[in-house]
């Protein structure tokens, strides 16, 4: 075969790859719109962005109505600091490096994939070694929290934190800095099963600067 | 549900109908594009970024323009071509501004010999039985600057002159960091597990 070949095998291989659509996609679309400030041309309805006012307003709200037990009070969030986002709680949340699997990604080969099939077709990436903070969300009887830590909550303006289960399920979400991850299921008072579950945080700060973060926390109960 | 088989994009008028909704602010419209593209479009960008959750980012990054500028969509020509354009310049965007420094500066002297980018013919017949998911993996493999050339003169079929001037780089360097990115291709895919399936 000539060198063009292996162009060719490439391009057929790939060139038309489909990944399979998460459940959750286009809502955490829209909550990186709600958190961007932008809008979708023409946006209205119950699903329409939040304003950056209202937004601003409700966090003020949750922060003098909500009472936070257990966590640091944040201190100089800056950009060198982007990678403290997540620190450890004391004693509780501990930083273990372990065999964890990448993401899986999903091969959809046909247009119309049933869920059943889609299962046969997963495949896991090789296994690589990630950070992954262990979580105890209750010490000596102490409520504990999981989320950042060390950042500048003064110079917060936009918060967002998801914690989805291994399927894409989503079990917690704030949109306040100070309401941070307990271990329980959203809307239940029962605590998620342990096991390994994936955060995601998005932060904006006072000068429009992004900060995106995503890991891996295993819950365990004691 | 999935959008991609039940809508046929290329019927014009029913292009038109959505385009047209979305730009009145119908949000399930907007939903049925982004659900019907999410697949095709998420696999471009992991080919780009060879992360994950990254390409989640560059691909809502490029939804977001794609919204933003579907008034100026003229629905003479494909669709899905011009959605595509929009998210591989997004990628290449995020690319250029992520890695500043690494597109044009690569000097690896382990990839200096052009004779090793010629896949033996056993090995073309290994990589051609691999799955598609598969022959992702050893791409997102490549370093950023490797990577990048790859795809758009492989997949998106740009020349040389093209991906220069895109990437800010000289027609040399292009073709450069193309033969050097099938050389450590075939050094990904010998070390690689699948090899031996």
């Amino acid at each position: 075969m000539s060198k063009l070949d292996i162009e060719n095998i490439i391009k057929n291989k790939v060139g038309d790859y489909t990944v399979s659509l998460p459940e959750n996609s286009w809502s955490d679309f829209e909550s990186k719109l709600e958190l961007s400030g932008k809008s979708l041309s023409g946006s209205s309805g119950a699903t329409s962005i939040i304003s950056s006012t209202a937004l601003k307003i409700t966090l003020i709200a949750a922060l003098v109505i909500v009472p936070i037990v257990g966590i640091y009070l944040l201190k100089d969030f800056d950009k060198e600091q982007r990678n403290k986002l997540f620190n450890k709680h004391k004693n509780n949340v501990e930083e273990t490096i372990i065999e964890q699997e990448k993401p899986i990604i999903e091969e959809n080969s046909g247009n119309d994939i049933k869920e059943k099939e889609l299962e046969n077709n997963i495949e896991t990436h090789e296994s690589v070694k990630e950070k992954v903070y262990v979580f105890k969300p209750y010490n000596n009887g102490n409520q504990v929290y999981f989320g950042p830590t060390e950042a500048n909550k003064e110079n917060i303006t936009k918060f967002r934190m998801l914690i989805r289960d291994k399927k894409g399920k989503l079990i917690f979400e704030s949109n306040n800095q100070n309401i941070l991850w307990n271990g329980k299921i959203k809307g239940e008072d029962r605590y998620a099963k342990d096991g390994m579950y994936d955060w995601f945080i998005i932060i904006i700060d006072s000068d429009d600067e992004v900060y995106r973060r995503h890991g891996k926390v295993k819950l365990e109960k004691q | 549900m999935n959008w991609q088989s039940s809508i046929n994009w290329s019927d014009r008028d029913k292009v038109g109908r959505i385009v047209k909704s979305c730009l009145n602010g119908d949000r399930l419209s907007q939903k049925v594009l982004y659900e019907a593209f999410y697949g095709k479009m998420f696999a471009v960008c992991l080919r780009y970024t060879g992360d994950y959750y990254e390409a989640q980012d560059v691909l809502h990054d490029g939804f977001i323009k794609i919204y933003s500028k579907l008034e100026s969509f003229k629905n003479m020509g494909s669709f899905e071509g011009w959605i595509r354009r929009i998210i591989v310049n997004n990628a290449i965007d995020y690319i250029k501004q992520r890695n500043r420094l690494f597109l044009n500066h690569i000097e690896d002297k382990r990839l200096e010999n052009i004779e090793d980018a010629y896949f033996k013919e056993s090995e073309l017949e290994k990589l051609n039985e691999l799955k598609a998911n598969q022959v992702m993996e050893l791409i997102q493999k490549l370093s950023p600057a490797y990577r990048t050339v790859f795809n758009l003169y492989v997949i998106e079929e740009y020349s040389h002159k093209e991906i220069a001037e895109i990437l800010n780089i000289s027609i040399g360097t292009s073709k450069s960091n193309l033969a050097k990115a099938k050389i450590r291709l075939r050094e990904i895919f010998k070390e690689s597990k699948f090899r031996n399936e």
